[in-house]
Parts: structure tokens; sequence; C-alpha cells
């Protein structure tokens, strides 16, 4: 039976190979990917450093999620140090694809070479 | 003459038994063809009221995506004006709207399915937002009304798109 830390662990692979398409939402640091329907979603909280992936049904209810707190000079468990790398690396993925940021770097690098 | 009346009389039974069993089998297939047309005309009544439920199914969920066009609409200017508790009241009647659309459209592609369900998280996590503004966990800036409403404005358009199409396929 497939766990929340293997779909991470699936979501950050394909999201890396750009196979997954995550989209803005209303909350500037929360992005969404759909798979089916069924909503997937990664956010930080930047009051509290909290890291949270949520998984949605066709609802919009929470039927799983996880969360870890980001701390940079704190002693943390590996397992949780780990879960946190994996978040933090998810939510930076999802934020540039939603943002379309490689594409639009892309862009402007190849505008600049073309002025002469 | 006295030939034929002679061979009538020694088969007369035979004759009348076959004249029975011509009759029996034009009445036989009389019924068969009145069975058939019966059965096509069963089928086609069945298909007429089916075709006039999806038909009124499909008018009612124009007149769904209207209204939830509608709601957005007002949404969006309850959120301009910080209005957040009467907004409140609106997210979850939008959010049924849209299921009923998705349960009157099953024939809608999966890509339209998807986006539909997308409609309905993006409707829960703006409630979630308008549920922290409320409780003063969160306080509101300029920026966040014109992200909560961009959003709206997507789910807009893609139910104006949708309606258009409806709307198009039943003229």
């Amino acid at each position: 039976m497939a766990t929340t830390t293997d779909i991470l662990t699936k979501l950050i692979e394909k999201s890396r190979d750009g196979k997954i398409a995550w989209r803005e939402t209303s909350s500037k640091q929360k992005f969404l990917t759909m798979l089916g329907e069924t909503g997937i979603s990664i956010s930080l909280d930047a009051t509290t450093d909290v890291y949270e992936l949520q998984i949605l049904d066709t609802h919009g209810r929470v039927i799983e999620s996880m969360s870890a707190r980001y701390a940079p000079y704190g002693i943390l468990p590996s397992r949780v140090r780990q879960l946190m790398n994996n978040l933090k690396e998810l939510h930076g993925i999802a934020r540039r694809s939603a943002l379309k940021v490689d594409s639009t770097l892309e862009e402007l690098a190849s505008r600049l070479d073309a002025i002469v | 003459m006295i030939a034929v009346l002679e061979f009538l009389q020694n088969h007369w039974g035979d004759l009348v038994s076959a004249a029975v069993s011509v009759a029996g089998l034009i009445a036989s297939l009389g019924g068969f063809i009145w069975a058939i047309k019966a059965r096509r005309a069963a089928v086609a009544a069945e298909r007429g009221a089916k075709e006039a439920a999806v038909g009124i199914g499909r008018v009612l969920s124009v007149v769904d995506l209207r209204k939830a066009i509608d709601l957005i609409q007002r949404l969006k200017d309850l959120h301009r004006h910080n209005r957040w508790e009467v907004a409140m009241e609106h997210y979850q009647p939008l959010r049924e709207m849209i299921d009923g659309i998705q349960s009157r459209y099953p024939d809608w592609d999966e890509s339209a399915r998807e986006k539909l369900s997308e409609c309905k998280i993006q409707i829960r996590f703006i409630e979630d937002r308008s549920e922290s503004f409320i409780s003063n966990t969160e306080n509101v800036q300029p920026d966040d009304i014109v992200s909560i409403n961009r959003q709206l404005n997507k789910i807009q358009e893609f139910l104006e798109e949708r309606a258009g199409e409806a709307s198009f396929a039943m003229s």
C-alpha cells in the first residue's frame, strides 16, 4: 500500500522532470496540482515556517497531510530533517512551475542575446 | 368435374387443416409484426423520454452555470469591500452548484471534470482564507484580495466558456 511519503517522493521525481504542472492558488505560498479529480497542494506558512503537503478529494476536503517545520539551525531527527528537505524541495519546484519561472528566464535570456 | 368433386370429398379434411395452418401462420406473422412495431414504438418513446430528460438537465445546468457565474461576481464584490462574513455564506452553495453541473454532464471529458474539481478545491482554499481573516489569524492585505479574486476570475472564465458551449449545443 502506498504511503504519503511514497507519494511525496514520486511527486518530487515527476515535478523535477517537469511532468507535473503546478498552479497558483489564492495564497502566495500555496500551489496546487490535480491528478484526475484529486488535488495535491504544497504550502509554506511564512509566519511559522511550516511546509505542508495536503491531498484533497474532489470537494476540497483534506484526506491526508504531512508537514514539517523549517529549522535550519535546530537539531532535528534525521527522518524529520529528510521530510522537511523533501517538502522544501517540492515547494520550490512547484513555485517555479506555477509562476513559470524557468520559461520566463529562458525567454529573457534569449531576448537579451538578441540585443546587439 | 367429377374428379375434382371426388378429390375434394377425399381430401376435404386435409384442405381444411391446410387452410387453418395458413390462417394460423398469417395470424402469427401479423402478431409478430405488431409486436415488432409495438416494441419499436416503446423504444422510441423511451428514447424520447431520455432525450427530453437530458435536454431538461442541460437547460438546468446552463441555469446553474449562469447562477454560479453571478455568484462569483457577487463574491468578488464582497471581497473588495472586506465583507468576509457575508462571503462565507456563499462558498458552500457555490461548490454545490458546481457539483450539480458536474453530475449533469457525466459525458464531459476528463480534463473538464478535473477542472471542475480544481474549481471546488480553489473555492475551499478561498473559504479557508476568509475564515482566517474573520478570526484575525491573518490580516487582509490589498494583495490578498487581488490574488483571491484572480482565482475567482479564472473559475468564472472557465464556467463562462462552458456556459457558452452548452448554450450553443442547445440552439
